[in-house]
């Protein structure tokens, strides 16, 4: 399976690979309770910033 | 020249700009000639009369029962084409680039998402012993994501820019005078 080549298996493999990261993603966002509303007020410094 | 001399570089004329009823003119114009020759006229003074072989192609050219082929008016057709260049030229020119950027824009992204999704990964292995498995689970899952993008985007690439080459090939090959000849 060249990667450097159009393939279809290649593409479908990579819309699983990406709806997996999402599953991955949301499943723990959502376990570590961030607070978002928190991030959004302080535009992106919420790491520098203890709340 | 004298009235033999006329015809033929008359018919040779016709033939090259592809009159297909070449011989009724020349029957015409070779009466034509008889008349006035036998009217008291010499062979010159005929052929000078009647306007010479240039006049007489023009006329013979712009008469309206002339059949010209369907060749000679895809060639006219051509020449259409060849002048009006400067304005479709750069009207196909443009889209032409523009496609092309498109197919850049998906190469960029390819890599983009591609170095980000690998960033993203090993940094997840630092996360794991830094802070914990959690973490490490979210930052796993971006980092998917982005490779999963990263592939979809360099499929995509290679799809288009195959498809680009190939149609591009396909008009050369088209539109190449080696070929049509």
């Amino acid at each position: 399976m060249n990667i450097f080549k159009f393939n279809k298996n290649i593409l479908v493999a990579a819309v699983l690979i990406f709806l997996l990261g999402a599953i991955l993603m949301f499943i723990s966002f959502s376990a570590l309770g961030f607070n978002v509303q928190n991030i959004l007020s302080h535009l992106g410094s919420w790491y520098t910033t203890e709340f | 020249m004298d009235k033999t001399d006329f015809l033929i570089d008359l018919q040779k004329k016709l033939k090259r700009y592809g009159v297909k009823n070449a011989n009724d003119y020349l029957d015409y114009y070779s009466e034509y000639l008889d008349d006035l020759i036998e009217s008291g006229l010499t062979d010159m003074q005929a052929i000078d009369r009647v306007g010479g072989v240039q006049k007489v192609l023009l006329e013979i050219l712009s008469d309206e029962d002339v059949v010209i082929p369907e060749t000679s008016k895809k060639a006219m057709g051509n020449l259409f084409l060849a002048l009006g260049l400067p304005l479709w030229g750069p009207l196909v020119a443009a889209l032409y680039i523009t496609v092309l950027g498109l197919i850049f824009a998906l190469l960029v992204c390819a890599l983009a998402f591609g170095v980000a999704g690998v960033w993203v990964l090993i940094s997840s292995l630092v996360v794991v012993f830094q802070m914990n498995v959690l973490y490490a689970m979210f930052q796993l899952g971006v980092a998917l994501m982005l490779l999963g993008l990263g592939v979809i985007f360099e499929q995509l690439f290679i799809l288009s820019g195959k498809g680009l080459f190939d149609s591009s090939k396909y008009l050369f090959q088209k539109f190449s005078p080696r070929e049509a000849r």
